[in-house]
């Protein structure tokens, strides 16, 4: 199974893929919301999980979540926003948006790991 | 203490809480006297709202480094110099982003503009007129890391 996983922290972005090597996912990388959109032009059919962060240069990730979650093609792939924003307000317009699953930062790892198997046992895939 | 008083201890308690949370290193505050100086890199966000503000968050590099190791889970030896500035950015962003989830006052609700790094040893920041300062000093024997809030 594979995860795309975009944010434009590096660091976050090997704190996920050392969680998706424990439960042997395979991962992609996106460092923005406009790589993250080619990537998934690219790649979607093999995607089963997009790990979204919110604020990223170029396009934010709420931006990101609203084109795949409106494009027939793409809607069908879980998305779980991994954000520092944690208010109310902001949870409620990425579910409303079609968010399948929220994480605030920062998260343990087996925060993380539990989060990543939910979303993909409610996909099907574990 | 007034309300800007508080917004330290707010940062401050926020800064211990996303350590603990991201790296499993617990610290705490510490008299200042303690303070060794010399940070060799500073993490800056500005927050953007009705009343804004500025937050620095400076460290040694070994400090950074080791905390990095223990969030990435690998040696200290294969944490690289981009991955300690760039977890010290997170750190300010994860910092702001719990601070506001502490913040009730809706006077001093902010936006989190995007982290930035100063390479230099021990910034000091002066005010003027009626700008305020507020340092707080957290460690834990081992590592430190100085917070600073201008407001």
């Amino acid at each position: 199974m594979k995860l795309l996983v975009v944010d434009d922290s590096a660091v976050i972005r090997k704190v996920i893929k050392a969680a998706a090597d424990v439960l042997q996912l395979e991962t992609i990388e996106a460092e923005d919301g406009i790589e993250a959109l080619e990537k998934v032009a690219a790649h979607h059919a093999g995607i089963d999980l997009i790990l979204l962060d919110w604020n990223m240069p170029e396009m934010n990730g709420y931006d990101v979540l609203v084109e795949i979650k409106t494009n027939d093609k793409y809607k069908h792939i879980p998305v779980m926003m991994v954000t520092t924003e944690g208010q109310q307000s902001s949870i409620v317009a990425a579910v409303r948006a079609g968010a399948d699953n929220y994480l605030v930062k920062p998260f343990t790892v087996e925060e993380l790991e539990t989060k990543i198997v939910e979303c993909l046992g409610k996909a099907g895939g574990f | 203490m007034d309300f800007i008083d508080s917004l330290g201890v707010i940062f401050s308690d926020a800064l211990a809480e996303i350590i603990a949370t991201a790296t499993g290193v617990y610290i705490d505050c510490i008299p200042p006297e303690i303070d060794s100086g010399f940070e060799e890199l500073t993490g800056v966000m500005g927050l953007c709202g009705k009343k804004g503000g500025i937050l620095f968050i400076s460290a040694k590099k070994p400090d950074i480094r080791t905390l990095c190791s223990c969030m990435i889970g690998a040696p200290e030896s294969e944490v690289t110099e981009a991955d300690i500035e760039d977890a010290l950015c997170e750190f300010v962003n994860m910092t702001a982003g719990n601070a506001k989830l502490r913040i009730s006052n809706p006077d001093y609700m902010f936006n989190l503009s995007s982290p930035f790094i100063i390479r230099s040893k021990d910034i000091s920041i002066a005010a003027k007129n009626r700008t305020r300062v507020i340092s707080k000093l957290l460690g834990n024997g081992d590592i430190s890391v100085k917070l600073t809030f201008v407001c």
